[in-house]
């Protein structure tokens, strides 16, 4: 059985990438699955979270921020492992390599022209994959304000330009933050509170996108 | 409520870049530069429609496939019965207003949590006016128990009857408009 490979990326900093991964790791190891989060990023974001107190709820991470990275992806997918890469937030052949290595990319965007700018060159890089390969993609709303005006616009724009946006998105929460002192996402600190309800809204919409494709395979 | 008028975040130097990307990330093997989200939403909904027709046991399925719009249609369900406890709770409010309006937000908030878990597109001023639509069609009645549990209030005897009536009512509407739009969502049919 060949596992799940879920690139999370853009070559912008500052995202979410690290809090995207690790909180769909951590939910999805809540709900008895078995993710192997990949550190790509040279931050080292995740293994730092892992190294605190909570350590991601006993999440496997694996650090490897080399051009390698995608290879041991690779390798973790090929034992049926459900992998997750946080990738660096920059353009990087180590980025580039998890993005071809990925069956699914998750490109976390936050509401304003500049993540929008950069999240269209990392899309466009996939544009270029050899042989025309085509990935199935989702852009994530990230840090936005609720009911904002600028989040709707953003989004509305986004849609109407046909990029695939889902619908769930990650407010802006202090939840987040007040996680990370203990090494932990809001789904193991308030597992009912509305961050990780959010959090849970995107990996349920996430398992009906990858349903469908496994589905349609 | 006026909107503000916001320039585009793409900038026009990068709509061949756009049009390049979503040739590229669309799932469909064989569309060109299409809208994605035409491309995405019309694939899902053929996806859906061809494979989950109600009471359509001939059509094969994966098994994955099955379980997971199983597992969605049961969060669906639990969506409704949470905001259907949560809108009898409201109906409690001795207020007329306060519980009509307690009840509107929850169904609200009810169709947009199952707009997200269905990824049907949620129009907020749209929604509201069709609750708004849904409750002022149910006024007579809900006004009815309001008044009855306001009543009830003043009269000592059957002082919880009206609030009772009045909780049941918000759930039971609640919970019907929640069921209608899951059958809904799981046609594909529209929102509103």
């Amino acid at each position: 059985m060949v596992g799940t490979i879920i690139t999370v990326a853009t070559m912008k900093g500052g995202s979410g990438k690290s809090t995207v991964a690790s909180c769909l790791a951590v939910h999805w190891h809540l709900r008895g699955r078995q993710p192997t989060l990949v550190d790509a990023d040279p931050q080292l974001s995740i293994m730092r979270l892992a190294g605190r107190e909570r350590a991601l709820g006993g999440v496997a991470v694996i650090e490897d921020a080399t051009d390698e990275a995608a290879n041991t992806a690779r390798r973790l997918a090929a034992s049926g492992s459900l992998v997750i890469i946080d990738t660096p937030g920059f353009r990087s052949r180590t980025a580039l390599d998890c993005l071809a290595a990925a069956d699914f990319v998750l490109v976390p965007v936050k509401p304003s022209p500049l993540d929008v700018d950069r999240m269209l060159d990392t899309l466009g890089s996939l544009s270029n994959r050899p042989g025309g390969q085509r990935s199935l993609v989702r852009c994530v709303l990230t840090q936005t304000t609720r009911d904002s005006v600028i989040a709707r616009h953003i989004r509305d724009e986004l849609t109407a330009a046909g990029l695939p946006v889902l619908n769930s998105e990650m407010v802006n929460r202090v939840a987040y933050p007040e996680a990370m002192l203990w090494g932990a996402t809001p789904s193991l600190i308030s597992w009912k509170g509305p961050a990780a309800r959010e959090i849970a809204a995107m990996a349920d919409e996430l398992d009906v996108v990858l349903g469908a494709q496994q589905a349609a395979a | 409520m006026t909107r503000k008028s916001l320039p585009k975040a793409i900038r026009p130097t990068n709509v061949k870049l756009v049009q390049a990307v979503v040739g590229a990330v669309t799932d469909d093997d064989h569309s060109t530069a299409r809208a994605a989200n035409e491309a995405i939403e019309t694939e899902w909904a053929q996806h859906l429609s061809s494979t989950v027709p109600a009471n359509d046991a001939d059509v094969s399925m994966s098994s994955n496939f099955q379980k997971m719009t199983a597992k969605r249609r049961v969060l669906a369900g639990r969506i409704v019965e949470q905001n259907g406890t949560l809108a009898a709770l409201s109906g409690l409010a001795p207020l007329p207003a306060v519980n009509i309006a307690g009840v509107a937000a929850i169904i609200l908030r009810m169709l947009k949590q199952l707009s997200g878990l269905y990824q049907v597109h949620f129009e907020r001023d749209r929604t509201r006016s069709f609750v708004i639509g849904v409750l002022g069609g149910a006024a007579p009645t809900g006004l009815a128990a309001a008044t009855v549990s306001t009543i009830g209030l003043v009269a000592p005897v059957p002082a919880f009857l009206g609030l009772a009536i009045s909780a049941l009512t918000a759930a039971a509407v609640t919970r019907a408009i929640g069921e209608v739009f899951i059958e809904s969502f799981e046609r594909q049919a529209p929102l509103g």
